[in-house]
């Protein structure tokens, strides 16, 4: 049994093992929630159900060594889902509201024009970006986190590249 | 690596050490990870997080881990912010929204309106984010007072003074919020609109509570120096459902939204608007309820419009007055009708003619997806357009139990239904409904039969049913003649869902 499973076995039932495992993986966590969502308030709430989740039905996962994996899945799941509410949530006008003129928007340089184009990417575009890049995952492993293939994920990718390419003008790929 | 991967690998890890994370569990961990184990479906969750967690938008960060904080009383003090006055306990702390990042993160655009304009909070202990509930009950309320577009009709034009009223949320089973109970107040004042929220967890005191009420009151407002950005016009009801006509002005545009609690569709108008209208229309209600409704932009000299439907029938629309920020030279007008054409004339002071338009479908349905009701629906899926983001879907009825017996006796079967459901599908109308530009495909992964799903990709899922022939990608499995459960929100379809049939 490896450490992971040992702990998480344990924690649920044993309070100082919970808390353990809370620290270990919730930073984890909450940093993926925080760069799929660019909401880091709300990246609290998603990455803390989440684990509350996937603690809770730890005894009927099939690999118990794989709970930073199911996990990671439960963080991704709970911030497409909750894109998809915003989205249903957002009525027209605020949709509006809240993209205003280009003109408007002051100039950040290169990397803020990354970050609004990056939070503009379709939610599960971004969460594969994330994971591709950031978390450094595999397409393999960034589709077992999306619940898709590695085509799909490499298809997701390349999507959002070309949209962030298109968006980002001054960008000129060597 | 190219240029932008190594930039986007740069600000995903510089955003990724900004983000705060937690330093210790918190109170009641295990106590919320065996409610959870006990909640059944596990749908309360995020679910009423993310009611909640949107209630005090982004208040979070606000709110300190670690230290009680004293209630109400002793001295007082006052404070400005975004043209509000308010007096509050000397103890607590007036934030600035826009300083405290309440208003969206690095990485989300600035938000015009609504917006938060004032918070208050217990302290401004901003370098320590995390939820209440992790903070072992310490944060004990939290109030936002956001602006919204001006109110010239409905709940929020009412003037100031008003009392917030109790919200109805259960926040039972919510991380950060629980047992958290929410007020809240919508009114318009100094030619503003304003939403205030307030959220009390369950160890706010009695002072805490009358002091914040105290601190409400005393809110007094000046008027904003930017001006009117947007304005709810008015309200109606259509089909049975509640819309609201809200016009903003945008890039130099006028712009009209109607909002309705299955759809919100848009119209845009170069001003002044001309004699020519350019009527928007939508149909709202279902069944014989449908009811179509129009609006548009009309000169300013228009008082009044007039539609005939094809029977002679005339509907008077209303008139709103645009305010003069956002456009000088136009107004608005809505109405309610039968679906079906109808010609629109616009009189003038005199009774002259001096604009008119048409709605010239029989059977106006910019939005054709709006024909299926928010909620999930039984059915089959007859054809997926990828490129034009639609499916084709037959509704249908999947019933089980005492429901499946009687309809499979009425459709002539014998004995008890087979398998314990029964499909019924007497309509073959074919509904096109467009899908959300993230809808999510859940298949059954048929080698782990039968409640485990994957994430499909629509452009195969588009191929098993071209070809209603199943389809594989690895070990994965799209069945092209299968039974779907798609989600319906805001009229677009956001989830379809393979049904397991033996």
């Amino acid at each position: 049994m490896s450490q992971t499973t040992g702990i998480v076995r344990s924690a649920v039932d044993d309070r100082a093992d919970l808390d353990d495992l809370y620290v270990r993986d919730m930073p984890d966590a909450v940093r993926l929630a925080a760069l799929i969502t660019g909401d880091p308030d709300m990246a609290q709430d998603i990455a803390h159900d989440a684990f509350l989740r996937s603690v809770g039905r730890f005894r009927h996962l099939r690999q118990p060594e794989a709970f930073e994996a199911y996990l990671r899945r439960a963080v991704v799941n709970a911030c497409t889902s909750h894109f998809r509410r915003r989205t249903v949530e957002a009525a027209y006008l605020r949709g509006q509201a809240r993209h205003p003129a280009p003109v408007d928007e002051p100039d950040h340089g290169r990397r803020d024009e990354l970050r609004v184009a990056l939070s503009a990417l379709p939610p599960r575009q971004r969460a594969a970006v994330v994971l591709r890049y950031y978390a450094d995952l595999s397409e393999q492993q960034a589709g077992e986190a999306l619940g898709c293939s590695a085509a799909a994920v490499r298809s997701m990718v390349a999507r959002a590249m070309q949209t962030l390419r298109e968006r980002i003008p001054r960008s000129e790929d060597t | 690596m190219n240029d932008l991967e190594h930039d986007l690998r740069e600000v995903l890890d510089e955003d990724a050490r900004r983000v705060p994370t937690p330093i210790s569990a918190p109170e009641g961990l295990r106590r919320s990870v065996r409610r959870r184990q006990a909640v059944v479906g596990g749908v309360v969750g995020l679910s009423a997080l993310a009611v909640v967690a949107g209630i005090v938008a982004g208040a979070t960060t606000l709110l300190p881990v670690g230290s009680s904080q004293p209630a109400g009383e002793g001295p007082t003090t006052t404070g400005t912010l975004n043209g509000i006055t308010i007096t509050y306990p000397q103890a607590w702390s007036l934030i600035d929204p826009d300083e405290a990042g309440l208003n969206g993160s690095s990485m989300m655009a600035e938000v015009p309106l609504p917006r938060i304009v004032l918070a208050l909070a217990p302290t401004d202990a901003g370098e320590t984010f995390g939820c209440p509930g992790q903070a072992g009950g310490a944060a004990t309320f939290v109030m936002t007072v956001q602006e919204e577009p001006l109110a010239l009709d409905g709940a929020s034009s009412q003037p100031w003074p008003v009392q917030l009223r109790t919200m109805t949320v259960d926040a039972s089973e919510s991380a950060c919020y629980p047992g958290w109970d929410f007020l809240r107040a919508g009114w318009s004042a100094a030619g503003r609109t304003f939403e205030a929220r307030v959220g009390f967890a369950p160890a706010a005191t009695t002072d805490e509570r009358d002091a914040l009420s105290s601190a409400f009151a005393s809110m007094s407002f000046a008027a904003s120096g930017r001006g009117v950005a947007a304005a709810v016009l008015g309200h109606g009801i259509a089909g049975g459902e509640p819309w609201t006509l809200t016009a903003q002005r945008t890039e130099g545009r006028l712009s009209l939204s109607l909002e309705a609690e299955t759809l919100g569709t848009g119209a845009s108008f170069v001003s002044p608007a001309t004699s020519k209208l350019q009527p928007a229309s939508t149909v709202l209600g279902q069944g014989s309820d449908r009811q179509l409704v129009t609006f548009g932009a009309i000169p300013i000299d228009v008082v009044r419009v007039e539609a005939t439907a094809a029977d002679g029938s005339v509907v008077s629309a209303e008139v709103f007055d645009i305010p003069d920020e956002l456009d000088a030279d136009s107004n608005a007008f809505a109405l309610v009708a039968a679906p079906g054409p109808v010609e629109l004339l616009g009189y003038d002071a005199s009774g002259e003619v001096v604009a008119h338009g048409t709605v010239d479908a029989a059977e106006p349905a910019p939005f054709p997806w709006a024909s299926l009701q928010d909620g999930r629906h039984f059915g089959y899926v007859r054809a997926v357009d990828v490129d034009a983001g639609t499916i084709e879907f037959d509704l249908a009825y999947f019933l089980s139990g005492e429901e499946a017996n009687a309809a499979y006796h009425a459709a002539g079967g014998t004995g008890p239904v087979p398998n314990d459901y029964f499909v019924v599908n007497d309509n073959p109308r074919l509904r096109t409904l467009a899908l959300a530009p993230d809808a999510r495909l859940r298949l059954l992964d048929w080698n782990h039969c039968c409640e485990t799903f994957f994430d499909g990709d629509l452009a195969l899922f588009a191929r098993a049913i071209g070809e209603q022939e199943d389809v594989t990608d690895g070990g994965l499995i799209y069945r092209g003649q299968s039974q779907w459960w798609i989600t319906v929100e805001h009229g677009v379809v956001t989830e379809i869902e393979e049904q397991y049939s033996p």
